[in-house]
């Protein structure tokens, strides 16, 4: 684990709280600063509640996002503040409370004295470091530029809704399902505090330098290489027209002599057993009509463009060179 | 197209099948192979279409070097 301050901690469950909507995450995002600032120890505070990631976990539990949709609209046009209606605090605002009654709880605060005039100049530069400190606002755009620059914050794209039906199931299992949810999950992907081996940030910045890379196409090289292939492709497309059409003339014969075959049995036989003979015949004929059909389709569609086609990308390929980004 | 090659196997097997079963039973049941000759003669000429390839056009692709004997 490594020591991260408020201003990290908030900016990471800013970006794992984008499955709320805005006025709830900014109201999320505000309590917590709240909490943050009412407690005195911070890394007292951060350690109690473990990462982002668990209390992102914990708010999605708590949050419906089907009944804050009905509610967040209305809301904007009300106040801001959810204790004129007590019946309808979300769920969410809930457990932050829950988690502030339980730091509360655990770092015992106490209300803080009076402080003599003769010793607010110790505080005036705690304050002054206090309007230092960034707004929610300004974690969150700072969030969204720090998002765009690193690429291996993509990894926390798996966002935390579509973990909660997963830790639903886990809750009847009977431990605590924020845990066992973390435990997968640090499993699975890897966490942003957790501290990374030596070859996945190898992989990483082989991926994200693969992602920087770029083909830019030699025009001579391809040139070059329609010079030739085209006159080949040309030889190749014609020597295989040879049995397309054969296919095609094979199919227009069988087919021909099957509906002969089988039109003549039920017209000119009167024996049931050489109608049966006839049109077990035709049906053969039939089939083999429908087999060199289905070639000369094949041979147009299948070899004549897939070799084309194949062609191109052949140039395409050898005919490009990677450019940095 | 390597998703229809199974489709179009699957369908002409069956319909030889079916088309060897009917002429198996046909067969069987006291069908005449000259008796169905005759009639499909009389319908459509097959002796002479024969007697063209035959005589006529498989020697003349031969000469033409078309077909090697």
């Amino acid at each position: 684990m490594t020591d991260i301050n408020r201003h990290n901690f908030l900016a990471e469950l800013s970006k794992l709280l984008t499955f709320m909507y805005e006025e709830d995450r900014l109201t999320a995002l505000n309590m917590y600063e709240d909490i943050f600032q009412s407690c005195q120890d911070e890394q007292q505070l951060v350690h109690h509640l473990v990462s982002p990631t668990r209390q992102a976990v914990i708010l999605a539990r708590a949050y419906d996002s089907k009944e804050r949709m009905l509610h967040v609209d209305t809301r904007s046009k009300k106040s801001d503040l959810y204790e004129d209606e007590e019946d309808m605090v979300p769920g969410f605002v809930l457990a932050i409370e829950k988690i502030r009654s339980e730091v509360q709880q655990l770092l015992g605060e106490t209300p803080a004295l009076p402080v003599p005039d003769e010793q607010m100049s110790l505080f005036t530069a705690e304050a002054e470091q206090q309007s230092l400190i960034p707004t929610v606002e300004e974690i969150i755009v700072d969030s969204a530029q720090a998002e765009e620059k690193t690429a291996s914050e993509e990894i926390a794209e798996v966002t935390v809704e579509e973990a909660v039906s997963d830790v639903a199931a886990e809750e009847e299992a009977g431990d605590d399902p924020v845990d066992a949810f973390l435990a997968e999950y640090e499993n699975e992907v890897p966490v942003i505090y957790r501290e990374e081996n030596v070859q996945e940030q190898m992989s990483r910045h082989e991926s994200a330098r693969v992602r920087n890379i770029r083909r830019e196409r030699s025009v001579p090289l391809l040139i070059l290489y329609y010079l030739a292939a085209i006159p080949l492709c040309l030889v190749a497309t014609l020597v295989l027209l040879i049995p397309t059409l054969i296919s095609l003339a094979l199919a227009f014969v069988f087919a021909v002599a099957g509906i002969a075959a089988v039109s003549c049995a039920f017209g000119s036989f009167v024996i049931f057993a050489d109608i049966l003979v006839v049109l077990g015949a035709g049906l053969v004929l039939l089939a083999l009509g429908l087999l060199f059909l289905w070639l000369f389709v094949w041979f147009i569609g299948g070899a004549i463009a897939g070799m084309i086609n194949g062609a191109i990308k052949l140039g395409n390929r050898l005919c490009t060179k990677e450019v940095a980004a | 197209m390597r998703r229809v090659w199974p489709i179009v196997m699957t369908v002409v097997l069956i319909v030889v099948l079916i088309g060897a079963v009917s002429v198996g039973v046909g067969l069987i049941t006291g069908a005449n192979m000259d008796r169905v000759f005759n009639v499909l003669d009389n319908q459509y000429n097959l002796t002479i279409y024969y007697e063209y390839i035959t005589g006529e056009l498989i020697p003349a692709l031969l000469d033409a070097g078309i077909i090697v004997k």
